[in-house]
């Protein structure tokens, strides 16, 4: 058991290596710093010495993978990938393009990020789950079948007209919430009711009707013809014998998402003007700040790579027949 | 005339002539034909294909383009225009010559907004000046709800009676195939005593003409849609967005497919070290989070595009380059769930014993990979192919709201949601250009996803498994 | 007459598919007295499983009950109300089922999945149940009971689980109990102990039971009275000795005869031809006409009713209406035990020492810390044109040693001679030429063939496959070889039923023109009468074409009908070897006497007590020290725990490991 997640956190090292062989890749051999200059500054002023300059500021004036200039260790220390790629491996994810610090964004937007994701999931979970049981006890009704319905239209809207709609209603025309912003203390709650719901909402569709699908699986097999045998109630037969079984596949599914949740929403961050993390992407992507976009696709894998290892350990937790192995 | 292929036209006419190959390559295949046979018996199936078809059409009249030659005075032949156009930009040409100044709501006659005009005398005042083509043909404004009933009443007397001649064509058809009365076809028909589903079909047709007629009729000399900031026609907006979706959808597949095929099954048939390998390749880019690698991806691209302007001839081909580029990387990014699938289910396909009897023969690799694997894993592709494009059209909305999907000057739905959402804060609220991308998504994705349903049940084998097992032995 | 427990009267089922409704059940009517077994015998898809479920009302959704009465002690079970149907389920009706290894819930420990019904039925909870469920366990003969109940499914071996089965539903102290299949599953031993178990229950308890199964043998063993089911209705019931003395339908007669036993060595199996009639046709005759060698004009257009024949039996057959004289058995072709020729051939395929060490590997750097050692020294000689048969229970390596013959799997150690040449450390194409000689059969006829390709092109792959480009043509010559119709090399196997699937696949290992087969158990999924049209078919090639079979297997009546010679294997080896004759007639090592003496005859009068084997088969991954076999041997003595027994010659063809016959 020790050794199994001992094994899966050394796995992670090539993996970790890998992604950050690929994103140094993209971001500097693709594309040289001077082309991002040239961008970054626009056409009109773009000099050689601006670019030189610019490239200074940021330290990206040093060689890509080895330095001639310097000596012995140096030689490959004072270089872009080091500076830039390799440090990520301590965390140190340093300046962005525009000078503030990378580290300390982050460790001061994640809370109002898991403010947002984490209520979005665990409500999620919890509604999905409980509808596609309660479609599933009425299978082969018209309950089941206007639900199924109703699963396929709701997924078939895009999440932002879920956002766009909810502000335009809820706090546009019925002004019970405000439309965006963040704010101190229990006034938090106010500025989050919505985004919750609506995130709770736009997730309903898809994944009712994928657990109603795992459950309708579970169903089908002997063991619940067996619980039907002894004389259990219906709904006994729900809880006791096909929830537990379900339940592997649907919390190993979601528990690999948990540490994402840090990272937040992209877009829900956005309109609803939470200072999140997903919204410093999206300012990031927007102004091309590369070296914020950097560091989050580095901890985007951390994060990724630790929901897999959750996932085993939780696959040994509710699964016997792996926990005795 | 000038015809024009860009790289995404190339690739679709691949795509549609790869599709024929295959149905006509397909079409003794007795296992192929059950399987679509069975599509088309489900009612929701065939009725979402007919609407899904209508926009497939519309995207193909978008993805033949030229550039037409100007009569340029004096020149004895036109010369070719700088601005490539397409079919479809033709068909509309009224939609795209007819742009008002700024925002008009649905069927309006002025513009939404008041304007400071100079009367006749030239007092100054503010109102809402009368729109240059909109309702331009009414003498007085106040018989606009009349014009409007009429031409839309006219409109759906023909789509009406084009619906009656192609339910005429069917009963035909059918009368014919299974020597019966016309009366005893129609009477089939509607009971859904036919193989196909002929009355899903036919109610769709029905409701598509009797939409798109009025429509039609209507956006000759009204903007039945409204127009958008710059006074352009939302219906036109909305119209040339399904080319995009469509491409979004379709060709990243076409682009992933290969990786995800080729890959998986060598995972899975070859085991050992190119197990390994092929497995830590897709897990290492499943680990950085979609959007952020597509985010990286593109803006990496828009780069490389921006500091290579002299790549592209015309601005169209810039945005098709973009729009190429931005399939691949979806492509690229999104290959490892169907890969892990087709790894799996290769690797209980080599100890089926077909396989193993093949072996034993002494079967080459090459040729056991392509007569038992592959053809048992084509209904999972097929599967995933029809499943990914509800998605995919989804997800470029989001990416090109966020600033990472399309050419800011590609028509598509994302473009159209993001210019149009600031409005909504404005007073009185601009509605209509997010009502109109939301009604054509939706119906865009939620026929995609009944078709995909549809063929889901048919080609996936479990579910036939299923039904034969239901039945306990003894 | 007292009244009976279980009544059942003018059952019919029916189950609505695609093709129009499937009458699964046909006006049933039989009835179970307490404290008795009642058999429902018959073969795969004639109604006995839907029965069951009909009774207990479990059915599955597209099916429902059309007409008809149950009746448990004089209650009509098809009147109560779902909610009162529970209180039947598990209380008074209790069930078995046929696969135990899904029929219990995996994330459940024993305990829970007891405590329910003893919750449910009993209205017992915490140490009172807990105490309920032990005793139980122990009266199943699980030992060790308190620490069985907080142990989960999976740590359980397939008998072990059918006795938690078993626990489960005595513990509502059923009056009736449904045993669907209960034993199929299992290995041989293992049917022998759970068998007894539910003898011994019933005579303890005093519970009926009423019996689902397709095995003449477990009817023999625990049944009262016996119910032929055929096409969804019954054709004959009997007490079980008169059943046994003289069946009396056409069709249960059939099925005896179709039965491979060692008397009829060298003769053809009779036969059932045709196959069972679609249940959604309308039935005017009887529906065993097309396929009855006594069939009468009357019986095509005529149900038959009941008719009484002597010794209480009932049958549905017009042969017995009154006025006619019952047709005895039909002639059968009076040959001989075919003279085998014992002259010393030279063997065609030669084994040495073969081993199949699978490793273990655990621990961070994945290191190899052990061997599955499911081939383990296997050494087999087998002349051309004759039949070595390979005995074994599940788990014993006899599958994986005929894959490593083939090199199918990369054997580790050992040498393959096969038509004088070696095959060991040969690839690619040498390895393909010098093996090309030998195919194989396998078990399940659904998996062996390529679901998406003609049977024409599902056999011509071999004879492209050995060079031969211009064979096309001969794929309908195979076919009629097999007896199947030549034209029909454009169908897909999923038109054919299961017996034709395992024909088309012989065609396909004939193609190379094979001079040995490996069978991998190719009837074992298949019902006894098609099991017989293979037999005939192979022993028919055999004899035509002078092949070799190395035929794997776990039925000894199928060893006894076909093998000239036989090894059965335990664990990875082979613990005894020589002819047919000296193996099965005087078997010498105590598993082979174990597995023997545990086979079910279907004669209730010639069924000896089966020699008790204690336990379970040990993993190949940690045999037991010394001789495999002794910690489960009735004879081991000190010897056997400390080494493993070598070889003893009992005569020059039978040997033996085994430390009673050494030096």
């Amino acid at each position: 058991m020790l050794a199994y997640i001992v094994r899966r956190v050394l796995y992670a090292i090539p993996i970790l290596i890998g992604v950050n062989l690929l994103t140094f890749t993209l971001f500097f051999v693709v594309n040289t710093p001077d082309d991002m200059a040239r961008m970054q500054l626009g056409i009109k002023r773009v000099t050689p010495e601006a670019i030189v300059k610019w490239k200074a500021e940021r330290g990206y004036d040093k060689p890509l993978v080895y330095n001639e200039r310097s000596q012995g260790v140096r030689a490959l220390t004072d270089t872009i990938f080091f500076e830039k790629s390799v440090r990520l491996f301590a965390f140190d994810f340093g300046r962005s393009d525009n000078g503030d610090d990378i580290s300390w964004q982050i460790r001061n937007r994640m809370v109002p990020s898991l403010a947002l994701a984490l209520p979005v999931f665990v409500l999620g979970l919890y509604v999905t789950v409980s509808l596609a049981l309660f479609q599933v006890l009425f299978r082969g009704t018209w309950l089941d079948v206007w639900g199924v319905i109703l699963c396929v239209a709701m997924m078939s809207i895009s999440s932002l007209f879920y956002i766009i709609g909810g502000q335009f209603v809820v706090s546009k025309l019925w002004r019970l919430v405000p439309i965006s912003g963040y704010g101190e203390g229990i006034d938090v709650v106010r500025f989050l009711l919505l985004p919750v719901v609506v995130g709770v909402i736009g997730n309903i569709g898809a994944n009712t009707r994928w657990y109603r699908t795992i459950f309708l699986e579970e169903i089908g097999r002997d063991y619940v013809r067996t619980a039907r045998a002894k004389g259990l109630a219906e709904t006994a037969v729900l809880f006791r014998h096909v929830l537990r079984n379900a339940l592997i596949p649907i919390l190993t599914g979601a528990v690999v998402v948990i540490p994402l949740l840090f990272m937040g929403s992209l877009i829900a961050e956005s309109f609803f003007g939470i200072p999140g993390l997903g919204s410093y992407t999206i300012d990031a992507i927007n102004a091309q700040d590369f070296a914020i976009v950097r560091a989050m696709v580095f901890l985007g894998s951390v994060l990724y790579i630790v929901g897999l290892i959750l996932t085993d350990i939780s696959y040994t937790l509710v699964d016997p027949r792996i926990r005795f192995e | 005339m000038m015809p024009v292929v860009l790289w995404t036209d190339a690739l679709i006419g691949l795509l549609l002539a790869g599709s024929v190959a295959l149905a006509w390559a397909g079409r003794r295949n007795r296992l192929m034909r059950d399987a679509w046979r069975r599509v088309a018996e489900s009612r929701p199936g065939m009725a979402a294909a007919v609407v899904l078809a209508c926009f497939v059409v519309i995207g193909l009249a978008d993805s033949i383009h030229y550039r037409p030659r100007l009569d340029a005075p004096g020149a004895g032949v036109g010369v070719p225009a700088a601005e490539v156009v397409s079919l479809l930009d033709r068909l509309v040409a009224g939609l795209r010559s007819r742009g008002e100044k700024t925002y008009s709501a649905p069927f309006a006659t002025h513009l939404y907004a008041k304007e400071t005009l100079e009367g006749p005398g030239g007092r100054q005042f503010r109102d809402t000046p009368r729109l240059r083509y909109g309702g331009s043909h009414l003498k007085r404004p106040g018989a606009r709800a009349a014009d409007v009933v009429f031409r839309a009443v006219e409109g759906v007397a023909a789509g009406f009676a084009l619906w009656l001649l192609l339910a005429a064509a069917v009963v035909r058809r059918l009368a014919r195939a299974q020597a019966c009365s016309p009366s005893a076809a129609w009477w089939r028909i509607w009971s859904g005593q036919t193989a196909v589903a002929w009355n899903a079909v036919l109610a769709a047709a029905g409701v598509v003409l009797l939409v798109a007629f009025p429509v039609a009729f209507l956006s000759g000399q009204y903007h039945v849609l409204g127009t958008d900031k710059v006074g352009q026609d939302v219906l036109l907006a909305a119209l040339k967005s399904i080319r995009t979706a469509l491409v979004i959808g379709t060709l990243t597949t076409l682009v992933m497919l290969p990786f995800a095929v080729v890959l998986g099954i060598l995972a899975g048939y070859l085991g050992g070290w190119i197990d390994d390998l092929i497995q830590y390749l897709y897990t290492t880019l499943n680990s950085i989070p979609g959007v952020l690698l597509i985010a990286a991806s593109v803006l990496m691209m828009q780069v490389l595009i921006d500091t290579h302007p002299q790549w592209f001839q015309s601005a169209a081909e810039r945005a098709d380059a973009r729009l190429l580029a931005l399939c691949a990387i979806l492509g690229v990014t999104s290959w490892t769930g169907l890969c892990r699938l087709l790894r799996g289910e290769t690797l209980k396909l080599r100890e089926l014993e077909y396989v193993e009897a093949a072996r034993a023969f002494g079967v080459p690799t090459p040729r056991i990979l392509a007569r038992h694997v592959l053809p048992n894993l084509m209904h999972l592709v097929m599967i995933a192919m029809v499943m990914d494009f509800s998605g995919l059209v989804l997800a470029e909305a989001v990416l090109s709201y966020v600033g990472i999907g399309v050419d800011p000057n590609t028509y598509s739905f994302g473009t159209m949601i993001n210019a149009a959402r600031l409005e909504l804060s404005r007073e009185p609220v601009v509605w209509w250009s997010l009502a109109a991308a939301f009604v054509f998504m939706f119906a865009l994705v939620l026929s995609a996803n009944l078709v995909a349903d549809a063929v889901r049940d048919a080609f996936d084998p479990r579910l036939v498994g299923r039904a034969r097992r239901r039945l306990p032995a003894g | 007459m007292d009244r009976s427990l279980l009544e059942v009267t003018g059952l019919s089922t029916v189950i609505d598919t695609p093709a129009g409704a499937l009458r699964a059940v046909d006006e049933l009517s039989f009835s179970v007295e307490a404290g008795t077994t009642f058999a429902l015998l018959g073969e795969s898809g004639c109604g006995k499983s839907m029965t069951a479920l009909s009774l207990l009302r479990l059915l599955p959704e597209a099916a429902r009950i059309s007409a008809g009465r149950v009746a448990l002690e004089g209650e009509d079970l098809l009147a109560l109300t779902e909610a009162e149907m529970r209180e039947v389920r598990g209380g008074r009706i209790a069930m078995i089922f046929q696969e135990p290894s899904t029929s219990l819930n995996p994330v459940l420990t024993v305990y829970t999945q007891i405590a329910e019904v003893l919750d449910r039925h009993a209205g017992l909870r915490g140490r009172q149940a807990r105490q309920k469920a032990a005793e139980l366990l122990a009266a199943v003969g699980l030992g060790d009971a308190e620490r069985r109940l907080g142990e989960f499914p999976f740590q359980l071996s397939g008998g072990m689980k059918q006795r938690v089965m078993t626990a489960i539903a005595l513990a509502g102290e059923p009056r009736l109990l449904i045993a669907d299949e209960p034993t199929t599953a299992l290995d041989v031993t293992i049917q022998a102990q759970v068998l007894d178990l539910l003898a011994a229950l019933q005579a303890g308890r005093g519970m009926a039971i009423l019996l689902i199964t397709h095995d003449l043998g477990v009817v023999a063993r625990l049944a009262h009275r016996v119910g032929v089911m055929y096409a969804g209705e019954l054709v004959e019931t009997a007490p079980r000795d008169a059943f046994y003395k003289a069946p009396r339908h056409p069709y249960s007669r059939g099925l005896f005869e179709a039965l491979p036993r060692p008397r009829m060595r060298g003769v053809p199996l009779a036969t059932i031809r045709g196959t069972v009639p679609s249940l959604t046709a309308a039935f005017e005759g009887c529906r065993f006409a097309p396929r009855c060698d006594f069939a009468l004009e009357r019986c095509k257009v005529e149900r038959p009713g009941w008719h009484p024949a002597d010794d209480g039996q009932l049958v549905r057959c017009h042969l017995y209406a009154a006025g006619m004289t019952p047709a005895r058995s039909r002639a059968r072709p009076a040959r001989g035990e075919a003279v085998l020729s014992r002259e010393a051939h030279a063997p065609l395929l030669e084994v040495d020492g073969l081993r199949v060490h699978f490793p273990i590997r655990r621990g961070l750097l994945k290191r190899t810390v052990g061997h599955v050692r499911a081939v383990d020294g296997v050494s087999l000689a087998i002349p051309a044109g004759r039949t070595l048969a390979l005995v074994g229970e599940s788990g014993c390596g006899k599958t994986t040693a005929g894959k490593a013959i083939l090199r199918l799997i990369r054997p580790t150690a050992g040498r393959v001679r096969f038509d004088d040449n070696a095959l060991d450390g040969l690839e690619g194409g040498a390895l393909k030429r010098a093996r090309a000689g030998m195919q194989m059969i396998f078990q399940d006829p659904y998996a062996s063939l390529n679901p998406r390709l003609p049977v024409g092109e599902i056999i011509a792959e071999g004879i492209e496959a050995a060079g031969d480009r211009a064979a096309r043509e001969r794929t309908g010559e195979l076919l009629s070889a097999v007896g199947l119709d030549a034209g029909m090399t454009e169908r897909y196997p999923h038109e054919f039923s299961g017996g034709q699937r395992q024909r088309i696949a012989i065609a396909r290992a004939l193609a190379v023109t094979p001079r040995l087969l490996i069978c991998d158990e190719p009837t074992s999924a298949l019902d006894v009468s098609v099991q017989a049209q293979i037999l005939n078919l192979l022993r028919d090639l055999q004899e035509r074409m002078r092949l070799s079979y190395l035929f794997i297997t776990h039925n000894i009546a199928v060893v006894e009908y076909l093998a000239h010679e036989v090894a059965v294997m335990y664990l990875g080896r082979i613990v005894e070897a020589g002819s047919a004759d000296e193996v099965l007639a005087a078997p010498a090592h105590p598993y082979t006497q174990a597995l023997l003496s545990a086979v079910l005859r279907p004669d209730p009068a010639g069924m000896g007590r089966a020699i008790e084997v204690r336990g379970e088969i040990p993993s190949p991954a940690h045999p037991p020290e010394g001789c495999h076999f002794h910690p489960r041997c009735p004879k081991a003595t000190e010897a056997c725990r400390l080494r493993y027994p070598g070889e003893t010659r009992l005569s020059p063809t039978h040997v033996v490991h085994c430390h009673l016959f050494g030096e």
